[in-house]
């Protein structure tokens, strides 16, 4: 594996090793692989959990972290130089590059462009892919298992990337995907098509109470403000009375930040995982550098 | 010690599976009860007379599934299993039991062939393994498991090569095969229903034989008859014309293969009766054996029925220890049945093939079994026996001379073998065709062209000269029907007739003794022949006829030889001589215990009337062999013989659209709106006037295509102007056709146009499906009350302006409470013994009290029942290739079978696993037209949330999530994308495949349905192609799956109280 770039460049035996390999580093693990390497963070795009995950997973693993956390102090923003030619000269300064960008595809086009490895840590509403691995990681944690899962997905599944990357995943494992959404948030047709192309089981969902009872994860995301209308950021809040028929294992997942969708008195409930979600990031993120680091695995 | 016997039967008539075990399982059935055992019989096939309460002493209507059979075993403390009675299903079966080691567990005996012997013959590995370590040749073949090792095997052995799959009933998955792509795609068809596919050498043009054997535990050991394929291999036996005993063989190569016969036997250990298969290469006589089944077989009831041996009969006691020289021929009551039969006569087999009747279907025929019935004509000579077997067929030619329909490419046909293949011989000599020819492309012997070569000429000499006595004599020992005779001078029938009893040539009677005439016998087998100069027997007295069905068929089939047998029995109750004529060897009707007389003589005016005469017959029944025996009465009213029951005038005007419709106007009963119309102006007047759609029944004389509704009229003009349907003569009549209506029926008995006994059962399928395709609740479920009285008081106007005596059925449709006739029958219906058995009022026994005139005066309740009965069709949809298998106005179901029980949905549900369906898990696969939606959404959520994986085709997938139901989406065939339904089918990731075209009758243009359901078929995964049929299925699955349905024997069911 040289890059990841896309949650659909891996195998079912890559992930389960990723996975595999992050349970370690929770369990306590340490490794120094990045030792005397140089990884460039380049951040187009705000972040706080990923940039940070990622640039803690590199000090961890002995590694040295450069970058940037916006477009604007680039010769790229500032200059109007382009995105390959940005690229291109970071390329020849590190031994790998952690990028993001609002826009779809441009991860795939830095691979491209780029002799050392890439990560995507986001590009636009298309991939996420180490935000679907801890979040997989994180259902794998809590239910032990990820063959015969019900897994909700609620919110803004139009927009969402992670949403997107996660279905990618779906098609591994035997997970059932229940889709809670307003009309107008639904997935486009791209989405649609590739759930029907892989297979997924699937049902789409006004109202989130209608399944619960059936779920054993809630993946929640944030009703961006700018998208929707206020009355549909109502009524897909969810509430304590949400789960009155959850199950016992039943938990509740979130790649934050969060808005008006999950309020805080959820955090005080044995549902609520999203916190934990987060600190799995680290794990997950140190998996993946190491795999992709780990000896015979990077020499172009 | 052995106190009870576990019988299984073969269930639904299919393809492959006909009436030959009712005949065996019900002989095998007297033999044990003769020994005192008590007999226990698991057949859901109601029709059966083995299914008679006066039959087996337990009888379960269930499913012949394992597990119905094990809570049998267990329940009713089974010592002894028969597996050699009940065809490849109980074969099969059977194997089943002992692998999964319910038999050892429960300390059950087999009796007969032990499982070692069934495994070793039906495993074809080790069948040829053994035959090899004898020195018996077999054909150079090789055991492939996967694709890619059956490629190789191919190559090795050279195309073409011949494939079959292993553990198969009537060569199912066998075939042919000239190249390599061909190859890939059958076997991974055949691998789809069989663990192992043989590649073997193909013996194009080898003439084919079959041997019965009889073999006791002590090794003696008889061969009881031979047998010859007219059609060389390369056609299945089941789709041959046979002959026995072989013709065209010598003594060294009947010697050779004899000992092979018995020898095989031997090395297998048989224990009652076997058959083998042999070919013979035409060229030097080496042989090779084909195949051997250790069980009673479609070819033993035929042998048994030619030669007089009651095979079956006698193989059940072989079973029970006893040995030949024991046992007497209960046939001659003279020899003991240590005594090989010998014919002077000569039998001839043709299939009854109903492949025109599916729409699309495949006309060739071959190594697969097609065939849906067969009839036997008894001759002493070819000639004779074959013109005879042709008119049993009743498929309009009344002998080789007259097939009534033009085929196109002659040449073609014989080639390229299709079910006429015998009168396109005919036709080939009339069209002056040359005989060496018409054997290298067909590699029928010289001998058997040589036969159909004289026919042809001696039809040409009576077309050219003077039907003198000694014309007519050589003609009729030719086998030509008086029929046929007439057509060539151009005059009547009846003159052909007289002519010929003025000359005193009439057919002289003979019986089928098994010894040749070498000791006098008692046998009343008996067949007609013009090459005779005396009769064996003299007239009976105190007698009557009762006529058969004749050949099975789509639409008349086992349950219409329980009507003959039950009625013979009852007439012979009230003191009666009963005669029964029929030409189906597949019938308990022919067995020698069921009548004093048999004539094993074609249903035809001409013969029905040389036995009457003979016997100066007393009263004879024309109305429980079918409609067969129904179209007889007119002609026999008029030739001025006895007819039992109603008048043959009444039957003509319940036949007679036009005074049926006349009668119900009269008796202001409401029908759909018909007209009978030769003009294209009159039909549209007529649409104009009832709107669309229309049921069209073309003339059959013209076409003899089938039915159809139209839903425009552009369909409607295509339709009639490209068969050229319509014209002055030939009229065709269009009915209203009346969509969304319930469908209901009216069985019943009648004495002089009053109801003695009758019952209503009702439809699961709406108006559109044939009611032989439908499946019957009785008693009627979901009707309302308001129209079950209307429907029972317009029959008793009807009955009583018909005037009828004897058994009806009329059919009706209801919607909001009206009630339409569409038709009335003045003769026993295929419900009959369904009804009788339901009831626990034998409908057969009532019958004969009526046509004696000795009508029971106590009357009959059949509305509340003490238990439901559900009767499900079985299709046989595998067999014809390219067929769509969706029911529609015409019949496509090949048989049928019932259970019974307290609950509508565990009854349907059981019903319908008893058709055969094999439902191995919880994943539908659903693929619906937009207008069944949101009816079957609340049953697909029921289903979903039960845990049932549901995957579906687009449009229905979307529809389905939307609708928050959790769904995996497949696309269609053409859309050539993954995950595409093609892939999911063949690779069984569904269990149940529910698909319903917008009607039955746009099916034919749905052409990625009919890729599903063709598929759903060749991958034997159950399918619905039916909507109201979908509702209650998966209601009932919602409610019965996984739950354990208890095994009731059909008495626990009588003798339970009523409302359980």
């Amino acid at each position: 594996m040289k890059n990841l770039i896309s949650i659909s460049d891996l195998t079912k035996e890559q992930i389960l090793d990723i996975l595999e390999l992050a349970k370690k580093f929770k369990d306590g693990y340490l490794s120094n692989i990045l030792s005397g390497k140089i990884i460039a963070c380049c951040f187009f795009e705000a972040s706080t959990r990923t940039r940070l995950s990622f640039e803690s997973a590199i000090n961890y693993l002995g590694g040295r972290v450069i970058g940037f956390s916006s477009s604007a102090n680039t010769s790229l923003g500032a200059k109007g130089e382009s995105f390959t030619d940005t690229l291109k000269v970071i390329d020849g300064y590190v031994d790998g590059i952690i990028i993001r960008h609002p826009l779809d595809g441009s991860a795939r086009l830095a691979s491209d462009t780029c002799s050392k490895p890439v990560i995507n840590a986001g590009d636009g509403a298309n991939q996420h892919p180490s935000q679907t691995l801890l979040d997989l990681f994180t259902i794998s944690d809590t239910q032990g298992k990820l063959d015969g899962i019900n897994i909700g997905l609620m919110g803004d599944l139009k927009y969402s990337r992670t949403i997107h990357s996660l279905i990618y995943a779906a098609k591994f494992f035997d997970i059932k995907l229940y889709f809670i959404a307003p009309k107008d948030l639904r997935m486009e047709d791209k989405q649609l098509f590739m759930l029907k192309q892989y297979g997924i089981q699937y049902s789409f969902h006004l109202c989130v109470e209608d399944v619960v009872d059936k779920l054993d994860c809630l993946y929640l995301t944030r009703l961006q403000k700018e998208r929707i209308s206020g009355c549909i950021n109502e009524k897909y809040a969810i509430t304590l009375d949400t789960f009155k028929t959850a199950k016992p294992s039943f938990k509740v997942l979130h790649p934050l930040p969060r808005l008006r969708e999950l309020p805080v008195e959820i955090d005080s409930t044995p549902y609520a995982c999203y916190f934990e979600q987060a600190k799995n990031g680290l794990f997950v993120r140190k998996a993946i550098l190491s795999t992709i680091f780990s000896e015979g695995a990077f020499h172009t | 010690m052995i106190k009870n016997v576990l019988i299984l039967g073969s269930g639904g008539i299919r393809v492959g599976q006909a009436g030959e075990f009712d005949y065996s399982g019900s002989q095998a059935i007297k033999a044990f009860k003769e020994e005192g055992l008590k007999t226990i019989l698991v057949n859901p096939n109601i029709a059966t007379v083995q299914t008679d309460k006066s039959m087996a002493d337990e009888i379960y209507f269930v499913p012949l599934e394992i597990q119905y059979v094990t809570e049998i075993i267990i329940k009713d403390n089974i010592d002894a299993v028969a597996l050699g009675f009940g065809g490849q299903t109980a074969l099969n079966l059977g194997l089943e039991l002992y692998n999964t080691g319910v038999l050892s567990k429960y300390n059950v005996k087999v009796l007969g062939s032990s499982i070692e012997t069934i495994n070793k013959t039906e495993d074809r590995g080790i069948f040829r393994d053994i035959l090899q370590l004898h020195g018996i040749k077999t054909p150079i073949s090789k055991l492939a498991t996967t694709v890619n090792e059956s490629v190789l095997y191919a190559s090795d052995i050279g195309y073409p090569v011949m494939i079959r799959s292993g553990f198969s009933l009537g060569g199912l998955g066998s075939s042919r095969v000239g190249s390599e792509a061909e190859l890939r795609e059958k076997v991974s068809i055949a691998l789809a229903s069989a663990p192992q596919v043989l590649v073997e050498e193909y013996l194009t043009g080898w003439k084919e034989f079959e041997y019965e054997i009889i073999r006791d535990c002590e090794g003696n050991s008889l061969t009881i008859c031979n047998m010859e394929n007219l059609d060389p291999m390369g056609v299945h036996t089941g789709e041959s014309i046979v002959v026995a005993p072989a013709q065209t063989i010598n003594d060294y190569e009947h010697q050779m293969l004899r000992n092979i016969s018995l020898k095989c036997a031997q090395f297998f250990n048989i224990i009652g009766e076997c058959n083998i298969q042999f070919a013979i290469n035409p060229l030097d006589g080496d042989y090779r054996v084909i195949e051997m089944n250790p069980r009673l077989s479609r070819s033993s009831a035929l042998a048994s029925k030619a030669t007089g041996y009651p095979l079956a009969f006698i193989a059940a006691k072989l079973c029970l220890g006893y040995k030949l020289y024991e046992l007497t021929n209960q046939v001659t009551k003279k020899t003991t049945a240590f005594f090989e039969p010998a014919l002077d006569y000569i039998v001839v087999k043709i299939p009854r093939w109903d492949i025109h009747k599916l729409p699309q279907a495949e006309r060739t025929i071959g190594t697969e079994m097609k065939s849906v019935g067969e009839a036997m004509g008894i001759g002493r000579t070819f000639a004779e026996g074959l013109q005879k077997a042709i008119a049993m067929l009743n498929i309009g030619a009344s002998s080789l001379v007259d097939y009534p329909w033009q085929i196109a490419n002659i040449r073609h046909e014989i080639e390229f073998a299709t079910d006429r293949r015998i009168f396109a011989l005919f036709e080939w000599f009339q069209s002056g065709g040359d005989i060496g020819e018409v054997h290298s492309i067909s590699r029928i012997d010289y001998w058997f062209l040589t036969q159909i070569q004289e026919i042809s000429l001696y039809f040409n000499y009576l077309t050219n000269n003077k039907l003198t006595s000694a014309n007519l004599l050589k003609a009729k020992q030719l086998g030509f029907s008086d029929i046929s005779l007439a057509k060539i001078k151009g005059i009547t029938e009846e003159e052909i007739r007289k002519l010929r009893i003025g000359y005193g040539i009439t057919p002289k009677i003979k019986q089928i003794d098994t010894l040749a005439g070498e000791f006098a016998a008692e046998t009343n087998y008996l067949y007609l022949t013009y090459s005779a100069i005396s009769n064996d027997v003299l007239p009976s007295k105190n007698n009557l006829c009762i006529i058969g069905s004749g050949p099975y068929s789509i639409g008349s089939s086992v349950e219409f030889d329980w009507c003959t047998v039950n009625l013979a029995r009852q007439f012979r109750k009230n003191g009666k001589e009963v005669i029964i004529v029929n030409s189906n060897p597949e019938t308990v009707s022919t067995d020698y215990d069921e009548s004093d007389r048999l004539y094993f003589e074609p249903l035809v005016l001409e013969r029905v009337r040389d036995i009457l005469d003979f016997e100066n017959v007393s009263g004879v029944s024309v109305s429980v062999g079918g409609q067969c025996a129904n179209n007889l009465a007119l002609p026999l009213f008029e030739a001025g013989y006895p007819i039992l029951g109603t008048s043959p005038i009444d039957i003509n005007r319940a036949e007679n659209r036009e005074i049926f419709s006349q009668l119900l106007n009269k008796d202001g009963v409401d029908q759909p709106r018909w007209i009978k119309a030769n003009k294209l102006d009159d039909i549209h007047e007529f649409i104009h006037e009832v709107g669309l759609p229309v049921l069209i029944r073309p003339s059959y004389v013209l076409s003899g295509s089938a039915m159809k509704v139209v839903f425009n009229e552009e369909m409607l003009e295509k339709y009639l102007k490209e068969a050229f349907l319509i014209s002055r003569d030939h009229p065709v009549v269009i009915s209203e056709f009346i969509e969304d209506a319930k469908e209901l029926e009216i069985d019943g008995v009648a004495y002089c146009g009053k109801i003695i006994i009758y019952s209503i059962s009702e439809h699961i399928e709406n108006a559109g499906v044939h009611s032989g395709d439908a499946t019957i609740v009785f008693p009627p479920e979901r009707l309302y009350l308001k129209t079950v009285l209307k429907s029972k008081s317009i029959a008793d106007k009807i009955v009583k302006s018909l005037n009828i005596t004897g058994p009806f059925n009329m059919q009706f449709l209801a919607q909001h409470n009206e009630i339409k006739v569409i038709e009335c029958n003045i003769r026993a219906s295929r419900s009959f013994p369904f009804i009788s058995k339901v009831t626990g009022h034998d409908y057969m026994e009532i019958t004969a009290q009526v046509l004696l005139n000795k009508p029971p005066l106590n009357s009959f309740n059949t509305l509340d029942t003490k238990f439901i009965g559900i009767k499900s069709p079985v299709f046989s949809y595998n067999r014809f290739k390219g067929s769509d298998p969706v029911a529609h106005v015409e019949m496509s179901s090949t048989g049928e079978v019932a259970c019974i029980g307290y609950d509508l949905l565990e009854t349907f549900y059981l019903s319908w696993l008893a058709t055969g369906v094999k439902l191995s898990g919880k994943r539908i696969l659903i693929s619906i037209h937009d207008r069944f939606k949101e009816r079957l959404l609340p049953l697909i959520i029921g289903l979903n949330n039960k845990g049932w994986n549901i995957t579906a085709t687009e449009g229905t997938h979307d529809f389905l999530v939307r609708h928050g139901i959790q769904s995996r989406c497949v696309f269609k065939v053409a859309d050539k994308i993954e995950p595409n339904i093609e892939r999911v089918i063949i690779n069984k990731q569904v269990d149940l495949i529910i698909n319903l075209p917008y009607n039955a009758f746009s099916a034919s243009v749905d052409l990625d349905g009919f890729a599903i359901r063709r598929l759903a078929i060749d991958y034997h995964i159950p399918l619905i192609t039916n909507f109201q049929l979908t509702e209650m299925l998966l209601e009932s699955l919602y409610v019965c799956y996984g739950n354990k349905i208890g095994v009731r024997s059909y008495n626990e069911f009588l003798d339970e109280k009523a409302g359980v």
